[in-house]
């Protein structure tokens, strides 16, 4: 017997997902997260549910911890290593003003301010050629003077280093001989591309990360041991797939957004299964809200991405999947501001205090204790009645903020809904309307404590037709961790042009490369039924970007080089509406992606009824206040036990352990063989 | 999006999606343009602009970019339609225009459009802007104080058919590549501005498909007509007035005793907002001249600063500005006045523009900015790649004025150039054969202020080859100026130094000045200026910024009357309250 746990700690709640690999039972549940000490959360969830530790052979995790620590700026003392005369290219940047038309705008402040960046003569060529040697012992003087201050982290980024990492490699290990306790970072170890400024912040951040995620990772090795687990930990990245725990803890950058990652993995899985192409995952905790569209069965993953957002963040040069977040979630707080304006977030109560209706000391109206005053949550069930919410509480909270406005507490908690509700739909449209896509042709996959809560309202607001709301949907990220795969990628550059190379001779590169993955594979993942895919960054002669063209698997008879060149100008052609084939075609990097396929879960199928649920799931009806402002009497039912075909129509709401569904007047959701839930909205108010 | 009109024959989804579809095929053209281009300043820094326009070149969406480039970017549609005629366009067609009298900026930057066809309809148009690293004139890159007329900046197109119902006209193709100095550069940057057209002209027709002319054609109303009423409505909210700013330009490159003067005058009366460039210099014998349109993308782009700053702009927001310039001035120059060198005229008349608005709403405005491309134009033969000819040259960033509530922005590229970007120093010393030895902020060069403006940049570098440098720097004498009390910030500068022992000798328009890898050259640009009374502004933050090495101590005290501790960087306050008083008696 063996089983598979994947734990996924988000800003709220930490959500564990049991999977037993012989009789295909998951098995769900939560807990507060504890962000004094993220693991007690962890050994929390663990502790409630009947797994034994001993027979789970996999574990997947994915964490807030990178995340929280940039935004809050909580990281600790972080220096920078980088090459004389060039210590402030870190801070001004590319130098551009993204808002054009902006007079008052600010630039991106770095995370390593001026006084702990420090320089080192060296240089290298463009070429990798040592212009400069490096002078030793003007960075063990540097060194004697980080020394001096508490610095626990320090970040290499070299000019040129992706070239020749040889440089940095010693700095490297004059840091580590005099400074044995302080934590490094090379920038060539992360990301080996040229561009200055984006490759030292990459660098940057993961210095700024390695402390607190290394020490927190090696804590939950260790706690995890301690309760009897002996199976491999792997730690969801921000790409989408996943990594070994030691490999996660030397490079944090890759983690920083592993949670949303897992639950995109998780509607790529389900959106497959049920056949859908074209989806908007829609996520919302308790703290925050992410958006990220599916198309043609892919996500987007992107190597040009900004934590913080393009205009004022932090360029990462690392894979992430292309996710939009914003600061809303259950937990936000609502505020009065100064002209009268009711706003909603970025502030959030998260799971300490909490909501006020929660009664753990939070005093301020989020929009948890908005949904609980309307009549859409219930005091009694919340977390499957493991925690009852104070309607008292709830309703004074809200009720100070009604006096300032002039408003009723309903209306209040229903403007604090409206405005939540709009603030999702517009982080949904920069996925989709504001890239060309109409919202209108896609099927929302809502997921994440809160998101079931308010996607029928967002889906309204989008003028989305076709909502899914998943099985377990609380825990639906957690899930989705238990359904990606190893994936380790390897590049080389290889500047060739594509006429005057061997079909025979690009074979055996990839020979080579693959050689190398199965020996890195081997060690690290241990041996499996490794796929790979090889492809090639090509471009004309001249031209500076490159395109990705995806290769077979070898060996290549001659003809194949015509056959390569002739798929760069289709791609060019398909990417950019013309192909210049009179043109010379060159390849720039070979790239080697090496998958070892986990098997994935298999959802069990619920009991089959009809299209009238059981009367064991009607749980009655309650008053409930709608966005339009009416109080209905709406019919409620316990998700748990609805059956395969039953139908119900709105208003309604449809309540289960971790989350709530309404269902408006004329829509209809109708409960699928695995117990999803497909919601109609066509007609719907 | 609250004070949004209601528009009754919209419905406001729809709207939306057109509204952001359109932008994002803006910027979809401009990641097509940036990403197909052969030249570094495209590739890198974005020296182009992409745009939809309507079947009368009014615009719907334009791409983040160039400010300078951007806002007249539908004059080239409107004088095509004038002068080609809309009955002469054919699906496929791409045509050429680098006319700066009527389109402004300078003949390097190369207008492209094509129109769209739907329902066999002239619908829409798409157009680009890129920076044609050469086109033909008298010297490498077209950029020289000695060029007196049109003909010696390189050749001319009006509205020439580079692209004939989608097919290259192959005469044209023979043409640029036989009158440019880097063919496979100039060609390639084209096929990029062709590849932005399709992309453009794609995602026009699907969205024409999805929704009908009908619709599109009322959203784009909608869309004006909610553009334009918010700009009214920020325009009423600014008192009536009449408001004038002058400065000056150091010269014109040829005179070099005689400053040019820069004069604004900007009438508000109620929701129309007049800018009169009358009194601005007449055109001038040196090539810092540029057209009619850059007088009104000047305007405009100050107008959008003031107004909307955050709404994605269409033609709408613009129609409550009016411009009035007489012909014939700097800005609205005829032929056959050289403007190769246009970029030395357009940041300071933005700052005076701006001067004249900050009278009226002083709180949106920051103090004066350093105001220039301070550019420096290198050819040479790269002797790394077979002694190829190349040219290259980069944006340099500076100071930005204190805010009425903030600091000023440090080392950021100017006011005219937006969004574009640094070429970072490791690609290009992959592309060209540069060594750069230092680049970091310029230590002191702030407008002191209770709010202090930005720092200037300092770097330092060799050209790894004999090569010629034409050097434009510009307002080197009108340094960057304060605002209520704030005082003026170091200048742009460039700098010589042939030999270690010589002193350097500063060089700010020349051309063909020769360098080798033996020439040290040093560019120092400007700060911004400050905002309100130096010494008002707390000693805490005055010692935060000696700690962190951007003032020296001695800047300290004499700016800012601060008495700060060398090595612990503490404050003697006592000491500090004395020396204050005192410069208050006696500035």
């Amino acid at each position: 017997m063996s089983e598979r746990l994947a734990i996924d700690i988000g800003g709220t709640f930490t959500d564990l997902v049991a999977y037993r690999t012989d009789t295909g039972a998951l098995t769900f549940t939560k807990s507060s997260t504890t962000p004094r000490e993220l693991t007690n959360a962890v050994v929390a969830c663990v502790n409630k549910v009947a797994v034994t530790l001993s027979d789970v052979d996999l574990f997947v995790h994915g964490s807030t911890v990178g995340i929280n620590t940039i935004i809050e700026r909580t990281g600790p003392i972080t220096a920078l290593v980088t090459t004389k005369g060039f210590r402030d290219v870190y801070e001004m940047g590319r130098r551009n003003r993204p808002d054009i038309w902006d007079l008052l705008f600010r630039r991106p402040r770095p995370l390593v301010p001026r006084d702990r960046r420090f320089e080192v003569t060296e240089r290298l060529a463009a070429t990798g050629a040592v212009l400069i040697a490096l002078d030793e012992d003007d960075l063990r003087s540097t060194l004697r003077q980080i020394e001096a201050t508490d610095t626990a982290s320090i970040a290499v980024c070299l000019l040129h280093s992706y070239a020749n990492p040889e440089h940095e490699r010693r700095v490297g290990a004059i840091i580590k001989d005099a400074l044995p306790s302080t934590y490094v970072t090379l920038s060539s170890d992360i990301h080996r591309e040229y561009r200055e400024y984006e490759r030292t912040s990459t660098t940057a951040i993961n210095a700024y990360l390695i402390p607190v995620v290394g020490a927190y990772l090696r804590r939950l090795d260790s706690r995890m041991t301690t309760l009897g687990f002996e199976g491999r930990t792997l730690i969801m990245q921000s790409s989408g797939g996943v990594m070994t725990l030691e490999a996660a803890s030397r490079q944090p950058v890759r983690i920083i957004e592993s949670g949303p990652a897992g639950g995109v993995a998780g509607t790529l899985w389900l959106c497959s299964m049920l056949g859908e192409g074209n989806a908007i995952a829609f996520d919302m905790g308790g703290t925050t809200a992410k958006a990220c569209l599916i198309e043609n069965g892919q996500a987007k993953v992107t190597t040009d991405y900004y934590i913080g957002g393009r205009i004022t963040g932090h360029p990462v040069q690392v894979p992430f999947l292309d996710i939009i977040e914003i600061g809303a979630g259950g937990g936000s707080i609502a505020t009065v501001d100064t002209v009268g304006a009711l706003n909603v977030g970025p502030h959030s109560a998260g799971a300490e205090p909490g909501p006020a209706c929660y009664d753990l000391g939070g005093a301020h109206a989020t929009v948890t204790d908005a949904n609980l005053l309307v009549g859409k949550l219930d005091p009694e069930r919340f977390l499957g009645g493991e925690m009852k919410l104070n309607e008292r509480r709830g309703l004074e909270a809200v009720s100070a903020l009604g006096e300032r406005l002039g408003l009723t507490p309903v209306d209040t908690a229903n403007g604090i809904l409206r405005i939540a509700n709009a603030m999702m739909a517009a982080a949904i449209s920069k996925v989709t309307v504001e890239r060309g896509f109409d919202p209108r042709d896609f099927v929302m996959v809502a997921y994440g404590g809160a998101g079931p809560m308010h996607a029928t309202a967002v889906a309204r607001e989008l003028g989305v037709q076709r909502l899914i709301i998943p099985q377990a949907p609380g825990q639906f990220s957690a899930l989705g961790m238990l359904t990606t795969d190893f994936r380790y990628d390897f590049a080389q550059t290889y500047p060739s042009a594509t006429a005057n190379l061997a079909a025979t001779e690009l074979d055996d590169r990839f020979c080579a490369l693959e050689t190398e993955a199965r020996a890195e594979l081997a060690n690290d993942v241990g041996s499996g039924n490794v796929r790979f895919v090889r492809s090639a960054d090509m471009r004309y002669v001249g031209q500076f970007h490159t395109l990705v063209v995806v290769l077979p698997d070898g060996p290549y008879d001659d003809s194949y080089m015509d056959r390569l060149a002739a798929r760069f100008h289709q791609a060019h052609e398909a990417r950019y509406g013309h192909a210049a084939l009179s043109e010379p075609t060159q390849i720039i990097n070979l790239r080697l992606a090496a998958i070892i396929q986990l098997s994935k879960p298999a959802l069990p199928r619920i009991d089959v009824g009809t299209d009238l649920p059981p009367d064991s799931a009607r749980l009655g009806m309650r008053r409930v206040t709608w966005e339009d402002g009416t109080e209905v009497a709406s019919a409620i039912f316990q998700r748990e036990l609805l059956q395969s075909g039953n139908r119900i129509a709105g208003p309604a709401i449809i309540q289960e352990s971790a989350s709530v569904i309404p269902i408006g007047r004329g829509e209809t959701a109708r409960v699928d063989e695995f117990g999803n839930l497909h919601i109609s909205l066509q007609g719907g108010n | 999006m609250s004070t949004a009109v209601e528009t009754p024959i919209m419905d406001p989804v729809t709207l939306q999606i057109v509204r952001h579809s359109l932008l994002a095929g803006a910027e979809e053209m401009m990641v097509s343009l940036k990403r197909a281009a052969y030249g570094a300043h495209i590739y890198e820094v974005e020296d182009c602009v992409t745009g939809l326009f309507d079947a009368q070149g009014n615009s719907l969406a334009l791409a983040p970019g160039s400010p300078m480039m951007l806002v007249d970017l539908g004059a080239i549609v409107r004088d095509g339609l004038q002068k080609v005629g809309a009955e002469k366009m054919k699906p496929g067609d791409i045509f050429a225009s680098n006319d700066p009298y009527v389109l402004g900026t300078h003949s390097s930057n190369m207008g492209m459009y094509s129109p769209i066809f739907f329902e066999d309809r002239l619908v829409a148009f798409t157009a680009t802007r890129a920076h044609w690293i050469d086109t033909g004139g008298a010297v490498p890159g077209g950029k020289s104080f000695d060029i007196r007329d049109i003909w010696q900046e390189g050749f001319q197109f009006r509205h020439m058919k580079l692209f004939d119902r989608g097919e290259a006209v192959e005469d044209m193709m023979q043409f640029i590549a036989d009158n440019v100095r880097l063919p496979e550069t100039v060609l390639g940057d084209m096929r990029a501005q062709v590849a932005a057209a399709k992309m453009g002209g794609r995602r026009m027709v699907t969205l024409l498909e999805k929704f009908g002319t009908d619709v599109i054609d009322a959203a784009a109303a909608a869309m004006f007509r909610q553009g334009e009423e918010l700009a009214r409505q920020a325009v009423s909210r600014m008192p009536d007035g009449e408001y004038r700013a002058e400065a000056y330009l150091d010269n014109d490159g040829v005179s070099f005793d005689t400053h040019v003067p820069i004069v604004v005058t900007v009438r508000i009366d109620g929701a129309d907002l007049e800018v009169d460039y009358s009194e601005m210099s007449a055109q001038v014998a040196g090539p810092i001249n540029t057209g009619i349109a850059s007088a009104q993308g000047i305007a405009a782009f100050a107008f959008k600063a003031i107004t909307t700053p955050h709404e994605p702009p269409n033609e709408g927001h613009f129609r409550p500005l009016h411009v009035t310039i007489p012909p014939g001035k700097i800005i609205s120059a005829q032929s056959p006045a050289p403007t190769c060198w246009w970029s030395k005229v357009t940041n300071t008349t933005i700052d005076t523009v701006l001067s004249a608005l900050a009278q009226a709403v002083p709180l949106l405005v920051p103090a004066a900015h350093f105001g220039d491309i301070p550019l420096i134009m290198v050819s040479g033969r790269d002797p790394r790649h077979d002694n190829k000819q190349f040219i290259f040259f980069q944006p340099i960033p500076g100071g930005y004025g204190g805010r009425s509530y903030e600091d000023g922005e440090s080392c950021t590229n100017c006011l005219h150039e937006g969004a574009m970007m640094n070429i970072p120093v490791e690609v290009e010393e992959h592309q060209f054969p540069v060594l750069t030895e230092y680049a970091t902020f310029r230590t002191d060069s702030e407008g002191a202020g209770k709010y202090r403006g930005g720092f200037g940049y300092e770097a330092a570098y060799r050209i790894q080859a004999d090569a010629e440098l034409f050097v434009g720097v510009e307002r080197h004498q009108c340094h960057p100026w304060g605002v209520d009390g704030g005082k003026e910030a170091l200048s742009n500068d460039f700098l010589l130094q042939r030999m270690p022992s010589e002193e350097a000798e500063s060089v700010l328009k020349a051309q063909h000045v020769p360098v080798s890898a033996s020439t040290l050259c040093l560019i120092r640009t400007g700060g911004g200026g400050g905002y309100g009374n130096p010494l008002e502004r707390p000693a805490e933050l005055v010692a935060e910024d000696v700690r962190l090495g951007y003032i020296t101590v001695e800047r300290a005290r004499t700016a800012y009357g601060v008495l700060i501790h060398p090595e612990s960087f503490g404050v003697d306050l006592e000491a500090t309250r004395h020396l204050r008083r005192r410069l208050e008696t006696t500035p």
